[in-house]
């Protein structure tokens, strides 16, 4: 691997990390790889800098085989089986082919919330396991345009914590603490690319609610 | 001087929460759009885009929103000794109105009530992360200034939300009184495990992690000999 990373811009990675599902499971990640991912989604912005993220790096293979397994029962009840769609949820073939293949993604890694304990002064309460949760997504957004910025592919999905029991159980995360998301990380089958989005001006207002924006 | 152009890692290890910004130096409303624009590119479960963006300049707004935000900085003080503010955040809780822009991030339902805290906050925080990375690239800093979002009644008030709008925060933007550096974070090896928890990561900090250029250092961070 070359000494110095290769430059990518940073509105070239916000505009073209888009969610990559298919990953090839040939071609392995290194571990700096891995690593500068999760450093960039430290570096994510967070209240206080309580910092309550952590970051379970699952490779085995015989782990990510039943997480596999688990995260399709859940996808089948996100997306309905092919006999029978979800109408409110029209699958794509990436989310069908993640629903297959998860577990053999190169490398998965968890996003952990832990509850901030320190806290708990008169009124002030401890930061429960769900406000912990979306304090880490930040960092979440950083490791997406990371792994975008190493050519490499990942989606954000919390559909796996349908199992969060199980899963915590399997990887011995404590029972207060929240699982975020699943990253499964590796190159992508195919392309990254530019994403759909409603137009900045269909979704700001001026001053006001309903207050057209004078973009 | 910033042409927006910014490699991304550069960005993501020197955005940092910017609270002291510069009241005299405005924003143009092109770079509010891009800045939007970088935020509604960020991942959003199944693509629904249930944010909604209020771009507020008018002072009369911004006073109250400013007042509101002193009102919980004063109250955060008072109601807990051990948690102490620093001078950024005691100083926006005095100049909050003075920002050239403050854009209000909501999280919107899809029905006639407005989502949770935690559903808003879930959906809107990667489009937050992604809109500060893009406005420290612009040249500007920015925060989340989010305990407002516990007077929902208030804030319905004075912006006028719709039923169906949750606000989430407030984001300040301007060109910062100083500047964008480094960040104090813990290292990956304190909060990474490998395959099961407690199980301490074999990553190393390998020979290719990112080093600052030096003119993306701040002052403070030349002086702690950082980078």
């Amino acid at each position: 691997m070359a000494a110095s990373r290769p430059e990518i811009g940073l509105f070239e990675a916000i505009y073209t990390a888009r969610a990559i599902r298919k990953l090839r499971h040939d071609k392995p990640v290194s571990e700096s790889d891995v690593r500068a991912i999760i450093e960039a989604g430290t570096q994510a912005t967070n209240g206080a800098n309580r910092q309550l993220w952590r970051f379970a790096v699952v490779r085995d293979p015989a782990t990510k085989n039943r997480i596999g397994e688990w995260y399709r029962q859940a996808a089948l009840r996100v997306l309905g089986p092919d006999d029978n769609p979800n109408p409110n949820h029209i699958a794509n073939s990436g989310e069908r082919y993640l629903q297959e293949h998860a577990g053999e993604s190169p490398v998965i890694i968890f996003v952990v919330a832990t509850p901030n304990y320190g806290q708990a002064v008169g009124e002030w309460k401890p930061v429960d396991a769900a406000s912990a949760g979306y304090m880490c997504l930040p960092a979440v957004q950083n490791m997406l345009l990371a792994a975008r910025g190493l050519g490499l592919g990942s989606n954000l999905t919390s559909a796996i914590n349908m199992y969060e029991k199980e899963v915590k159980e399997l990887l011995g995360i404590p029972d207060e603490c929240k699982i975020v998301c699943m990253l499964p990380i590796g190159y992508p089958q195919g392309k990254h690319g530019p994403k759909t989005r409603k137009p900045v001006e269909e979704v700001t207002y001026s001053e006001r609610w309903n207050q057209a924006p004078r973009f | 001087m910033p042409t927006g152009s910014m490699d991304l890692f550069d960005a993501i290890y020197t955005t940092r929460a910017t609270r002291k910004l510069r009241h005299d130096l405005p924003v143009p409303d092109e770079d509010v759009y891009k800045i939007l624009d970088a935020g509604i590119q960020a991942a959003n479960g199944g693509n629904r885009q249930v944010w909604k963006f209020i771009v507020v300049r008018d002072p009369r707004i911004k006073r109250q929103l400013g007042d509101l935000y002193r009102e919980l900085v004063n109250w955060v003080t008072s109601s807990n000794p051990n948690r102490k503010l620093d001078s950024g955040e005691l100083y926006l809780g005095e100049h909050m109105a003075e920002s050239p822009v403050i854009i209000v991030v909501c999280g919107i339902s899809s029905g006639n009530e407005p989502p949770d805290e935690a559903t808003a906050v879930g959906a809107t925080m990667p489009a937050i992360e992604n809109m500060l990375l893009a406005a420290r690239a612009l040249g500007y800093g920015g925060n989340i200034s989010a305990v407002v979002r516990r007077r929902q009644d208030d804030l319905r008030r004075i912006l006028g939300l719709g039923p169906n709008a949750y606000a989430a925060t407030l984001l300040p933007i301007g060109v910062p009184q100083g500047s964008h550096g480094l960040k104090s974070r813990l290292p990956v090896e304190e909060v990474t495990y490998d395959d099961t928890w407690g199980n301490p990561t074999r990553l190393k900090r390998p020979a290719s992690v990112w080093k600052p250029k030096l003119e993306l250092l701040s002052e403070g961070d030349r002086k702690k000999g950082r980078g």
